[in-house]
């Protein structure tokens, strides 16, 4: 080493000066931030970090930490908010490699099945499961173990405006026909005199939003199935039903909003409902959350919801319903454990209801008269919760939807035959399988 | 004992370009030995399905869409990048307002993708787009390209032309303006117009920069990927899905590593057979003697 003016520094003597300088910088740093706390140390509160959802899942989890964290001021909890991608994919990294960095994770109905399987979840002590509908107590429980607790009960349901169909002379529809009566009827009465009111809407959008948010609602009535009923993984989509169903999909389109295959984001969608242009349609307790909102919405108090309308079967709806679960490899799950408990309370539901719009999921909370002053359509929204089911009861169901979402949607748009792409799809989850 | 230390400092200042090549021959080795198998990271064990991943992907129409667009995307991407681009610094050398004329050209460079995206979809949104808005108010049907199976895919090869040409514009112009100006007045005073003198001069003179600049917009449209994701998500149907778009969806997002392999070594040999022989051609082009 030499310096500026020629001294050749040893070696030895270079790297013992330039460890002293970092254990003195090292030393000088505890003692400066000790010095400044001008407070006795103090012992850190406990701490969890949950992984979830942005966009409104965050409003609502950020909403029943902060109420955990005031009635428990020891406890600190971060939320790491992500897209529905980057979750599932952190999620599944994270336990693969065994990681404690997630202590709770607020999970997708689908991701349920998978992770307990994998061993990635630890029981939850002292569950309480009293309130829920049956198929969601059950859906995050094994072997008399409970591993998930349902906060979250988002239904996929049929939404209507009574005063247009009272218009046309058409009450609440009964069956998919009904549906087709009335958009026929729409058209003529509203579309096709300039009006911007359109019979039917739903994201039958290619790949993940047509496999999961719209074709389920024509198949499950339709008596088709993704996977067979008794094992719940078995594909069998491959049926005349199938077919009827996306036929029926079809023939429903002239009839419906033009955007119907073509929404670009959900907020197009939803725009276009509070707007009062679509009069029947299929979509999440989130879709409509403002229907009744008089800043964002033309259609207060004319939206109304039911279950699916029947066709070959009265099906009900289909559950998305999202759980909080503990990892298995938190060091806190006695904590964990506890938060859960808290946070799925009917207290705390109650409240994240009044406050945020939770959808319960917990039945008595659409019926405590609170929550039915605030929300008119809670008492409807009970009865979809009581008769949704869960449909996407493979664990491979991920990796499905694209190819099974891109085929039927060539499908419905003509590009190929209802029949080929009932088969196409079919295959797909065979390959995937 | 000099020629050691300098070897050894050779091998040690190269060390850093060894173990890329090394890692990028590893990956990419590993990536088609996974090609074999069908596995789910993070859900159970590897099972190894020998080439049924590649059948699979033989027989998969979404995929052989994915292959055609991405073959129509580069070629036309390429193309109409460096050929807008050349038009525009031609006429810019002539311009005698170049210089006001740059910064407002080169603005969409300037735009990030998400923007630009976000621009395209206002423009040609129907029912709320700029575009549909004024053809409604002249009576006209809404011209709605990317929801039209046919024109999505060269909507999106236009928004990539709009915003990557002025790049090329940028370089050709300085390009053009290295050029010796004795060169121009004597081909002029030869009496060629600006079309000859583009065509058998200008461009001949800047031939090797035009080489690159094909080259880096061959491998640049091979790897598109946002401005589908954000535009169309593949769509309508399948008609603007690429091979990147597959992977995301199919591979990298439920984690399925031996489908996604199988994608990704198809595409890098895609990839290989386009750009290998035109680099091999380029390189002995440039080095015959002009």
């Amino acid at each position: 080493m030499t310096d500026d003016t020629g001294i050749k520094l040893p070696r030895r003597k270079f790297l013992i000066a330039a460890g002293g300088a970092v254990v003195a910088f090292a030393v000088g740093d505890i003692i400066l931030k000790a010095g400044n706390s001008g407070q006795p140390a103090v012992v850190n509160p406990e701490k969890l970090v949950m992984v979830g959802r942005s966009s409104y899942h965050e409003q609502i989890n950020d909403f029943l930490i902060k109420g955990f964290m005031q009635n428990n001021p020891d406890v600190k909890i971060e939320y790491i908010p992500k897209g529905y991608t980057d979750e599932y994919q952190s999620i599944v990294l994270s336990m693969r490699n065994h990681s404690s960095e997630y202590d709770i994770m607020y999970m997708d109905e689908p991701w349920v099945p998978l992770a307990i399987n994998e061993g990635w979840l630890a029981p939850i002590k002292g569950a309480n499961l009293s309130g829920y509908p049956k198929y969601l107590a059950e859906w995050g429980s094994r072997n008399g173990q409970v591993y998930a607790l349902p906060i979250l009960g988002n239904s996929n349901f049929m939404f209507y405006r009574k005063d247009i169909l009272d218009s046309i002379g058409m009450g609440r529809p009964k069956t998919w026909n009904d549906v087709l009566t009335a958009a026929k009827k729409i058209k003529s009465k509203y579309t096709d005199k300039g009006e911007r009111i359109y019979g039917f809407s739903t994201e039958m959008t290619t790949g993940r939003r047509i496999a999961n948010d719209a074709f389920p609602s024509f198949l499950y009535p339709f008596g088709g199935r993704y996977f067979a009923k008794d094992e719940g993984t078995k594909p069998v989509l491959n049926s005349q039903e199938a077919v009827d169903a996306l036929k029926f999909m079809k023939g429903l389109l002239p009839y419906s909003h033009p955007q119907t295959t073509t929404w670009v984001n959900l907020t197009e969608f939803i725009d276009s409902i509070l707007r009062g242009e679509i009069a029947m349609g299929i979509g999440w307790n989130g879709n409509i959350k403002d229907v009744d909102n008089p800043e964002k919405s033309k259609v207060v108090g004319k939206i109304d919801v039911m279950p699916y309308p029947t066709q070959k079967i009265n099906f009900g709806a289909v559950s998305g319903t999202w759980f909080y679960a503990v990892s298995k490899f938190s060091k806190n799950n006695r904590l964990a454990d506890k938060f859960t408990d808290s946070a799925t309370s009917f207290e705390a539901q109650k409240s994240a209801a009044l406050n945020v719009g939770l959808p319960p999921t917990r039945l008595p909370v659409y019926l405590d008269p609170e929550v039915k002053k605030k929300d008119r359509l809670a008492e409807e929204y009970y009865n979809i919760l009581s008769v949704a089911k869960t449909v996407r009861t493979n664990p491979k169901w991920m990796s499905m939807w694209t190819p099974v979402g891109t085929y039927l949607y060539m499908g419905v748009t003509g590009e190929i035959s209802p029949e080929d792409a009932i088969k196409q799809a079919y295959e797909e989850m065979l390959k995937v399988e | 004992m000099r020629t050691n230390t300098t070897e050894r400092s050779q091998i040690l200042f190269m060390s850093p370009g060894y173990i890329t090549i090394l890692l990028l021959i590893a990956g990419l080795v590993y990536t088609v030995y996974m090609s074999f198998y069908q596995y789910q990271l993070g859900t159970g064990v590897a099972k190894w399905i020998g080439d049924t991943n590649y059948l699979n992907l033989m027989h998969d129409q979404i995929f052989r869409r994915a292959v055609l667009n991405t073959v129509i995307f580069v070629a036309a991407a390429a193309s109409l990048e460096i050929g807008y681009g050349t038009i525009l610094a031609l006429a810019l050398y002539w311009s005698s307002f170049g210089k006001v004329l740059i910064p407002l050209l080169i603005v969409p460079m300037l735009l990030p993708g998400v923007n630009l995206v976000v621009l395209w979809r206002f423009l040609f949104t129907p029912n709320m787009g700029l575009l549909s808005q004024a053809t409604t108010a002249l009576g006209l049907p809404i011209f709605d390209p990317l929801h039209n199976t046919s024109l999505a895919l060269w909507m999106i090869i236009l928004m990539g032309m709009w915003q990557n040409s002025p790049l090329v514009m940028l370089i050709f112009y300085s390009a053009f303006s290295s050029i010796p100006p004795e060169i121009i007045k004597a081909a002029k005073i030869d009496g060629a117009g600006k079309l000859e003198l583009a065509r058998h001069i200008m461009l001949p003179a800047i031939r090797n920069v035009i080489l690159v600049i094909l080259l880096v917009k061959l491998i640049d449209a091979f790897r598109i990927f946002e401005k589908v994701y954000l535009l169309t998500q593949g769509g309508p149907g399948i008609a603007t899905q690429t091979i990147q778009l597959q992977i995301y969806t199919r591979g990298v997002f439920p984690l399925a590593i031996g489908f996604g392999s199988a994608m990704s070594v198809i595409l890098v040999l895609l990839s290989m057979v386009v750009i290998i022989p035109y680099i091999y051609f380029t390189v002995r082009i440039w080095r015959r003697p002009s």
